[in-house]
């Protein structure tokens, strides 16, 4: 038994092959210095014109997020909800399902999951119609940057009843651009767990102004920023030094989970977050946002008017 | 004789004028306020004015709420006070069901705008209508003008209660009785918190009331009887089931006349609150009551 993880934990700096392959910027553990700095150097010619965003605590071009959140959930698509239940100790659950209760879709609700991968909201959505007012004309449209993502989610819908419903549309698309859907043709866009991902946030939600019918609703459920200093305290050691090894032991897969928690921490706050939601347009209730588990995360909801 | 009292509450009343008026400060209600009216923005962010460049044709967000709000309350006889009204709101003016969260409260904000709605358009129709009228007859025109918007909603109404006599809510509910009352006298033509007039009054007070050294006194008392009368006639219109609602207004004039001969016999500002209040707070209580009564048996 003990073998096994012993040799689990050191499989990183074994092989390769789970690990993300930008040579030079992006090497967790063994990487000589010297190695680094020409790569730099490289990268320094290459880039003087392109801006760079983060992709956790490290810096990389612009260009270069979307490929390597790409690689990040290509790795982790298979075990994604296992991981996640072992995470969040199933709190994500009543996250998720709180956060369809706040949306009370009515009968016939037209619903754009984008970054849904697996399914989660759009399970949650259609459940709700079904069971609430017993409506089977509620239609979701789930949309996702990562193949891979979108097949995991298919075969767990393969399972449901609702795979001989035309309920699901799975599209793969980026948020930053929506080419194939047409304006104001949705009811609600939410996007869970996803918008942090992405390297343009201004562009995600200008996209998802665009998509919205009017008087439609935008909603985000995201990581949020921890006001209470005793709480925040326990939930950084959590996720620094637990979350990257639970990783490591389910997943095989380390390196991912140390970008999902850096990613956390370099998302905006909330209200910095709302601030953003309001310049693009839409319409913002009170204080904007909802805090869940004292902030770690956060239900963001803006309306098109 | 007649002529020595009038003197010496003339003195009286010279004394009294020259201190300053003290306005009540409960609720913060002042004796004597302008109709001006502006919608409540408390809910809008500041976007509307920042981007009206960018998009001269969006809707500003009021209208949109009062718009929905109005649109709402046609369904409330079929679904209540409730989020579902709100939803079929939002539907019939073509916005998508999920728009019912630009109310997060729910259907209790359904309720605090047709509290508010229906006090102004009393105002506005009332406003014209009150010459020649003595001052019972009007403070009776008022209550009735203002029951009657409450009648397409009278078999949902205890509901409401209810949902106002929640802990959250009550407070909310309470000042909006308060703003209803006040504008009631405002409409009779109160001017109690004028001293100089004190002694015009005969309806509700006696002459004793001249030599108490507490101004603002009948200010609270007129407010506060008139809201329990109000409450508990409206509170009976849930229940009646007389043809065009003769027994409420029969209810409504008895408790009048009470009240008229009643006077000012309790003399302490702090029992009569406190009587009123606890008077209202069981009122609310009673229609949580009635409401429990009407779930448990249904109705014919």
């Amino acid at each position: 038994m003990l073998i096994p993880i012993g040799i689990g934990l050191l499989r990183p700096l074994i092989s390769s092959k789970s690990r993300l392959t930008y040579s030079g910027i992006f090497r967790g553990f063994a990487s000589s210095t010297s190695q680094r700095t020409s790569d730099k150097q490289a990268i320094k010619k290459d880039d003087e014109k392109e801006a760079e965003t983060n992709f956790g605590f490290k810096y990389v071009p612009e260009s270069m997020k979307e490929k390597l959140v790409g690689q990040v959930f290509t790795n982790v698509a298979s075990k994604y909800d296992v991981m996640n239940d072992a995470m969040s100790l199933g709190i994500h659950r009543l996250w998720k399902d709180y956060f369809i209760r706040t949306m009370a879709p009515g009968p016939g609700t037209k619903l754009l999951d984008v970054a849904g991968g697996t399914g989660d909201i759009t399970m949650g959505f259609l459940n709700y119609c079904k069971e609430i007012h017993g409506d089977t004309s509620a239609q979701v449209t789930l949309l996702d940057i990562n193949p891979k993502m979108l097949d995991v989610g298919r075969e767990r819908f393969n399972k449901t009843p609702y795979n001989q419903t035309s309920q699901i549309q799975f599209e793969i698309g980026n948020a930053e651009n929506l080419s194939t859907i047409s304006s104001n043709s949705f009811d609600v866009y939410t996007i869970a767990f996803g918008i942090r991902n992405c390297t343009h946030i201004d562009r995600v939600l200008s996209e998802a102004y665009r998509v919205l019918r009017p008087g439609g609703r935008f909603m985000c459920l995201e990581f949020g920023k921890v006001q209470n200093p005793i709480i925040s305290s326990i939930y950084n050691l959590y996720s620094f030094q637990i979350i990257p090894v639970l990783g490591q032991v389910i997943a095989a897969d380390r390196d991912s989970y140390q970008y999902l928690v850096e990613s956390i921490q370099r998302f905006p706050s909330q209200d910095k977050f709302t601030e953003m939601i309001k310049d693009t347009g839409f319409t913002v209730i009170d204080k904007g946002w909802e805090d869940l588990t004292f902030g770690i995360a956060a239900i963001h909801s803006g309306f098109k008017l | 004789m007649e002529g020595l009292i009038g003197r010496s509450s003339k003195i009286m009343l010279q004394r009294i004028q020259t201190k300053s008026i003290i306005k009540p400060n409960l609720l913060n209600l002042r004796p004597h306020r302008s109709f001006s009216y502006s919608v409540s923005a408390k809910l809008i962010n500041s976007n509307v004015e920042s981007n009206e460049q960018k998009e001269t044709s969006r809707i500003p967000l009021n209208l949109v709420h009062s718009e929905i709000l109005r649109a709402s309350l046609s369904f409330v006889p079929k679904y209540g006070w409730s989020v579902e009204s709100l939803s079929h709101g939002a539907n019939s003016l073509g916005y998508p069901s999920v728009s019912h969260g630009l109310f997060p409260r729910g259907g209790v904000e359904l309720i605090e705008w047709f509290l508010e709605d229906s006090r102004r358009k009393m105002v506005n129709e009332l406003i014209d209508k009150m010459d020649g009228l003595k001052i019972h007859q009007k403070i009776r025109l008022a209550c009735i003008t203002r029951l009657n918007y409450t009648k397409p909603y009278v078999k949902k109404w205890s509901e409401a209660l209810a949902i106002m006599a929640q802990p959250n809510n009550v407070q909310t509910s309470i000042e909006h009785l308060a703003k209803l009352v006040d504008d009631m006298w405002y409409l009779a033509g109160d001017k109690s918190a004028d001293v100089s007039n004190i002694i015009m009054y005969r309806d509700v007070q006696n002459i004793m009331d001249t030599f108490l050294n507490i101004p603002m006194m009948n200010w609270y008392t007129k407010r506060g009887s008139l809201a329990v009368i109000y409450s508990s006639t409206e509170l009976y219109m849930t229940q009646d089931i007389s043809p065009d609602y003769t027994g409420t207004f029969q209810f409504l004039d008895h408790r009048l006349q009470d009240i008229a001969t009643f006077g000012r016999v309790v003399g302490e500002i702090d029992t009569f609150v406190g009587f009123v209040t606890k008077s209202l707070v069981g009122v609310l209580a009673s229609g949580l009551e009635i409401l429990i009564n009407k779930v448990a048996t249904p109705e014919l």
